[in-house]
């Protein structure tokens, strides 16, 4: 993918399909994306759904896997590692920082 | 029975009060030990602070060469286009795993400078993700100020961390405005580090600087150790249980006792001398006062006088032999007396004397008292005071002992005579005073009790008895 970084240049955003993305989640968003909805008010900074979810498990973010839309929602889904050396997949509500899912 | 004042004859030696009331000046090894306590937080603190100053600087240098090299790639992946535009290569950018993971504590990003000088768009790693870039204005415009220079500067990061930014300013072919390079690292690592050896250092070097003052404080006290031991053989000198001082001293210590046992001698020569020169003088007076006394056997007023002023002579001659002979034989040393047995000879010697006088005596003295004192001495004391409380008493005399204080031991003599005003209680016991002419006896007995007292390290003291009278007390120290 090619960003451009004059400020002549049209923003060129071309959502390319990510390697990551799992065939049920539709496509991820770049980080670009994830600025522009976070400045818009659509989600949550990450740190801040990230924070209660190291004090509740302790360890660290292993893998961050995207962001995706599904069912009209943005969702973040990272692999953690506990602090017992877990190895655990969230999915999180991007907006309200809710765990929808652990497995 | 008012309390009057008693008249005393106190002995004399240096107290240890009276040295204890002193300002105490400060020992040499508590100063020696503070000075070291001193140098050795100045060395400990000061160590700590360079040492970590100096790690921290370079565990920091080190992670700014990292993101040097950081700015170092950032560039390669630009290209310009002819109109200025530039585009980023997305595989040439850096490849470190950590720039992919969003909040990971490295980042990158380059930005676009307007005309302005506001920062525009940005080409950013994706580890910012959404969070704000890791670069403050103050260091955008240094960097700015300096181009080609990398600027360093502290800031927080997209997940709130402690970052360390590395900023420089770069031109590229066909574009007017320059273009940021940024690149930032977490440096809670390093910093963590730093605390942790900080950490160590302030462990091992209080340890080591407690155990060297507690080695220095043991070190002085066994050095200071003989002191002490001369310092207690000096005061077993001045109390009599030691002639001069022969412990087994240090090297060190040697000269010291070696002239004090010099001064000793001395003293004690000098001491001799002059107790000899006035026992010869007593003695070389005391056949020519005989003869005089003699020739005086005429009923002129002039054999009057010779004879009372003669006889003048002799009690004062004599009252000098015996204060030579006692101070003699106090300087022996080790003497102890029990006073009971020299009590009761003189309670029967004087009660057998003083029965047709209707006077009693009693000693309520119980055997086991020892008193450091030569027995001839004691003799003379007890049996001037008692022979004096028998002459003035009605009908009574007990003998008694009591524990006085710095170790003292008081012997009591009482009467229930009429005793003594306070006036004639401090003539009593200046030589020469005789209280009542018709009394018999040379009005010197209390003054050489007195003077053997002191000459003893005790004293005399007059006051008020609970039987009425006088009451004597002679103070000894105990043995």
């Amino acid at each position: 993918m090619k960003r451009i970084l004059a400020s002549l240049a049209l923003s060129v955003l071309v959502v390319s399909p990510s390697a990551l993305a799992q065939g049920q989640w539709g496509s991820s968003f770049s980080a670009d994306d994830a600025r522009s909805a976070r400045e818009r008010g659509e989600i949550r900074p990450l740190k801040e759904i990230l924070r209660p979810i190291s004090a509740q498990y302790g360890g660290n973010m292993r893998y961050f896997v995207g962001l995706f839309e599904e069912n009209g929602r943005k969702v973040y889904i990272i692999d953690w590692v506990t602090r017992h050396g877990e190895l655990v997949q969230f999915t999180i509500n991007a907006k309200t920082g809710q765990i929808i899912s652990v497995s | 029975m008012p309390d009057q004042p008693a008249a005393s004859i106190p002995a004399d030696p240096v107290s240890e009060q009276a040295l204890a009331t002193e300002k105490p000046r400060m020992s040499l090894s508590r100063r020696l030990f503070i000075g070291a306590v001193i140098w050795s937080l100045i060395v400990v603190v000061g160590g700590v602070i360079a040492m970590t100053v100096t790690y921290r600087a370079q565990t920091l240098r080190l992670l700014q060469q990292e993101l040097d090299s950081t700015l170092v790639t950032l560039p390669r992946a630009l290209d310009i286009l002819p109109d200025g535009r530039v585009v980023d290569i997305e595989e040439r950018l850096p490849s470190d795993a950590r720039f992919n993971l969003p909040l990971s504590g490295r980042y990158w990003a380059m930005i676009a400078v307007e005309e302005d000088g506001e920062l525009g768009n940005d080409i950013r790693s994706q580890s910012v993700w959404d969070g704000p870039l890791p670069i403050s204005r103050e260091l955008a415009d240094a960097a700015l100020a300096n181009p080609g220079i990398t600027q360093y500067g502290n800031y927080q990061g997209p997940n709130d961390e402690h970052l360390r930014s590395a900023v420089r300013s770069i031109t590229v072919p066909n574009r007017e405005n320059p273009i940021l390079l940024v690149a930032a690292a977490d440096r809670e690592a390093t910093d963590e580090g730093a605390n942790q050896l900080r950490f160590i250092l302030v462990v091992t070097m209080t340890t080591l600087a407690a155990g060297t003052l507690l080695a220095l404080w043991i070190g002085l006290q066994v050095a200071l150790r003989p002191f002490a031991r001369v310092r207690t053989h000096i005061t077993d000198v001045r109390e009599g249980r030691r002639a001069r001082l022969d412990g087994n001293y240090p090297v060190e210590v040697l000269p010291l006792t070696d002239e004090l046992n010099k001064l000793l001698d001395n003293n004690r020569a000098v001491v001799e001398r002059a107790q000899t020169h006035v026992g010869n003088l007593a003695h070389a007076l005391k056949t020519p006062l005989a003869v005089l006394r003699n020739e005086a056997s005429g009923n002129t007023p002039l054999d009057d006088v010779v004879r009372r002023q003669s006889e003048s002579m002799r009690t004062n001659v004599e009252h000098y032999l015996k204060r030579a002979q006692a101070a003699a034989r106090s300087e022996a040393l080790g003497v102890r007396t029990e006073i009971s047995p020299v009590l009761d000879g003189l309670v029967r010697l004087l009660n057998r004397l003083f029965e047709r006088d209707g006077v009693e005596v009693v000693s309520k003295v119980k055997a086991g008292s020892y008193m450091r004192v030569e027995q001839q001495d004691l003799e003379e004391m007890m049996g001037n005071i008692m022979e004096n409380a028998c002459k003035w008493a009605n009908s009574r005399v007990e003998v008694s002992v009591q524990r006085g204080d710095n170790g003292l031991m008081e012997i009591h003599v009482d009467d229930d005579g009429s005793g003594l005003s306070p006036e004639e209680r401090t003539a009593a016991v200046k030589r020469g005073v005789r209280l009542d002419e018709t009394a018999p006896g040379t009005g010197l007995g209390l003054s050489i009790v007195a003077d053997i007292a002191e000459m003893n390290g005790g004293r005399l003291v007059l006051a008020d008895s609970p039987l009425g009278g006088l009451r004597a007390t002679i103070a000894l120290r105990a043995a």
